[in-house]
């Protein structure tokens, strides 16, 4: 299984879900396989590699020059197709993450190098997706427990921890055609003073 | 300065403005940050669940590599042309919403009313029923709260 996820540049990300009602799987894998592909992309984009102990080496001068107007951030994005193809599904024990359309996959493996047929590649090895025995760094690993959890917790602690998540949005156009949108109860007395709260009691 | 902390009401309706006055000084800034420096300016939509902005079509990415478009690359798809949009990245207070926005008319065109020929759509913002990112979100959160832990001297 495995092998057969790194041939197809994917890996299984299993979750713990025992403590989560049977009913909100899905949602927790849902919520869990988008925020792990944003953080891949999140982490891309400033050049950093989103497996633990790996990281990237800037791109050459020679090849930013000539195809990146200088620019030598080894952001694996030349024309935006491999990281098109980056997604996740809900698998039996958790979510597989990676390269989801076939035609990309040998230019990921040429990045990621996690397969035998990338052992003679000229590239460097810039690995975004981990190999079997991987994982994403400690930031991601974390934030993929905190979401776990959060749907493990029961509504009197939901209630302890005010704000995080609970986005109220409304959003506007202006007059001057323009956009925006208001956080609401953001900035309200009882929202900034149960802030102050917790951390005088030391939450 | 940090401030001595009783635990009674009047205290606490002390230190709520003190909070909110704190956080609004440098919100245009930290969240102009979080949104457009560390998001849209590397391709990245700040809407939950929206991943990348979609990329440029055969043409205009055609255009960009003839040179048309002096100093614009094909990727990262930032919303990047002449920088007045980005740049017109806005935050206020009103009463106790946070309003976050971009003044400049082609926001809406990207976000709601979808850009060129293909009307394709690249949030800059949620729209109705939508949020940001949580990580962004929670930034925000963390934000309020660095300013609650300086008052109180934590």
């Amino acid at each position: 299984m495995a092998d057969d996820l790194e041939d197809l540049q994917q890996k299984e990300v299993e979750l713990d879900l025992s403590n989560v009602p049977e009913d909100k799987h899905e949602d927790v894998k849902g919520e869990v396989g988008q925020f792990i592909v944003d953080s891949i992309l999140e982490k891309l984009a400033k050049g950093d590699s989103p497996v633990s102990g790996e990281s990237f080496k800037d791109l050459s001068k020679k090849y930013a020059d000539r195809y990146k107007g200088g620019n030598r951030n080894p952001n694996l994005e030349l024309e935006g197709d491999l990281l098109a193809a980056l997604g996740f599904e809900s698998s039996q024990d958790g979510v597989v993450i990676g390269i989801m359309d076939d035609s990309q996959r040998p230019k990921a493996d040429g990045h990621n190098h996690l397969t035998s047929a990338s052992k003679n590649a000229t590239a460097p090895r810039r690995r975004f997706i981990p190999g079997s025995s991987q994982n994403f760094k400690r930031d991601i690993e974390r934030g993929i427990q905190d979401i776990v959890d959060s749907f493990a917790a029961t509504q009197e602690e939901l209630d302890l921890a005010p704000g995080e998540s609970n986005q109220d949005v409304s959003s506007s156009s202006s007059r001057g055609g323009g956009i925006s949108i208001s956080l609401n109860d953001l900035l309200s007395n009882e929202s900034i003073g149960e802030m102050i709260l917790r951390r005088i009691r030391g939450r | 300065m940090a401030v001595k902390v009783k635990k009674d009401t009047k205290d606490l309706e002390n230190l709520i403005p003190q909070v909110r006055k704190a956080f609004l000084k440098s919100a245009e800034k930290n969240i102009g940050r979080l949104i457009v420096d560390e998001t849209i300016s590397v391709g990245l939509s700040p809407v939950q669940g929206e991943g990348k902005f979609k990329r440029y079509s055969e043409s205009y990415k055609d255009a960009i590599k003839a040179g048309r478009y002096k100093g614009k690359s094909i990727s990262p798809v930032n919303l990047k042309l002449s920088g007045d949009l980005l740049d017109s990245f806005f935050t206020k207070a009103s009463g106790n919403k946070l309003v976050i926005g971009f003044k400049n008319k082609l926001a809406d065109i990207h976000t709601r009313q979808g850009a060129g020929k293909s009307k394709v759509k690249r949030k800059m913002l949620p729209l109705e029923g939508e949020s940001l990112k949580t990580s962004i979100f929670n930034e925000i959160i963390d934000l309020i709260q660095d300013e609650v832990d300086r008052i109180l001297g934590k």
